[in-house]
């Protein structure tokens, strides 16, 4: 059973990361429409490390600041694009 | 005890780096936003002291706009726009303008609007229309991000218009060697049944917002396209934080480290997510 929930919370991360790529390819390349995007994808993303660690007992600050420095990094990447 | 010092403590998990690669530790994160920052704001510079090294290179002439514009009126039952000169030189006029003043927007600095380079060329209208597009390769590309967009797929396949004018221009903007792409609709005003002086001018009301830029016959062949080296720049640091997660991974469940920290699996998905997007994006730009 712990299996399949962890499976299942990887699961919902990636499909949310999929839909993100696919908007970001297909919106139009109008700005603020995709930086927009960026910014919801890697707000997700914080906010689904800090439901998943919670769930699994280890949530720290240091754990939280870890993906937040990886979602800026993958927001700046992104911008840079646009 | 040997311990892993020196370049592979950045790969590999061990004593010295508390069991987490190096590269995953905060402070090297943050170098890695640090460097890329760096990087982009090397690039702006150098743009900007050697204007024309750095441009997107393109292969768009105004006759192919027309003709996918016209495609495209066809495939909603639409009937093709007729090329109009003034209308081209209109185009013109409004392209260069944004070069002369360095603008990427619908009102120059100086107060102008697009209708204004529909009366300089004395084309009398009752509708019209403008879309602006930049940066693009193709004129394929143009004409798909125009209609991806609601508003720029208003004036493609608005009935109102009946006559066209494409600018192609290439330039420098912000610093960066560019193709500017200018779309202008028009429907003259002498197109029309003779109506009476006092009927209220249908401009203000048709006009659509969408603005998007044609580009110029004059292929650019540009080599450093700064979209081109941003994406390298990120495709290498991506790949040097995927390698050193995957390390970091297989070494500790080999060695069946328990540690605290942020789940490696996780961070691979959303890089990987980054690194297709940057692998697949496209430049060009509407508006």
């Amino acid at each position: 059973m712990k299996r399949k929930n962890i499976v299942g919370d990887y699961l919902i991360l990636g499909v949310v990361l999929a839909i993100g790529v696919m908007l970001f390819l297909f919106l139009p390349p109008i700005k603020y429409k995709k930086e927009v995007g960026v910014l919801a994808m890697a707000a997700f993303y914080v906010f689904w490390s800090i439901w998943f660690h919670s769930k699994k007992g280890d949530l720290e600050i240091k754990i939280v600041l870890e993906y937040i420095v990886i979602a800026v990094l993958g927001v700046v990447l992104l911008l840079s694009l646009i | 005890m040997r311990r892993n010092r020196g370049i592979w403590s950045f790969f590999i998990p061990n004593q010295s780096n508390n069991y987490r690669a190096r590269f995953l530790h905060l402070p090297v994160l943050s170098a890695f936003i640090f460097f890329f920052l760096l990087a982009q704001t090397s690039i702006s510079l150098f743009a900007l002291s050697r204007p024309a090294v750095l441009g997107y290179s393109s292969q768009i002439t105004p006759e192919e706009i027309v003709e996918l514009t016209n495609s495209e009126r066809e495939e909603h039952g639409l009937s093709p726009l007729s090329l109009n000169m003034s209308l081209n030189e209109a185009a013109l006029r409004k392209a260069a303008d944004m070069f002369a003043f360095d603008y990427w927007a619908h009102k120059s600095p100086t107060g102008r609007e697009p209708w204004d380079f529909f009366r300089e060329v004395n084309y009398d209208y009752i509708y019209a229309g403008e879309n602006l597009a930049r940066d693009f390769s193709t004129p394929e590309t143009v004409v798909a991000a125009w209609m991806m967009s609601p508003s720029h797929k208003d004036n493609i396949i608005n009935g109102q218009y009946q006559e066209i004018g494409v600018a192609v221009v290439n330039g420098t903007l912000r610093g960066v060697e560019t193709t500017l792409v200018v779309q202008l609709f028009g429907t003259p005003v002498n197109s029309l049944p003779k109506v009476k002086k006092e009927a209220p001018a249908l401009v203000a009301s048709s006009v659509s917002k969408g603005e998007t830029f044609l580009a110029t016959r004059n292929p650019s062949s540009k080599s450093l396209s700064p979209l081109l080296i941003t994406k390298r720049v990120a495709i290498f640091i991506l790949g040097v934080l995927l390698g050193a997660l995957l390390v970091d991974k297989i070494v500790v469940e080999k060695k069946k480290v328990a540690r605290l920290c942020g789940d490696n699996l996780a961070h691979i998905s959303f890089l990987v997510a980054v690194l297709v997007t940057i692998l697949l994006a496209r430049s060009g730009v509407i508006i």
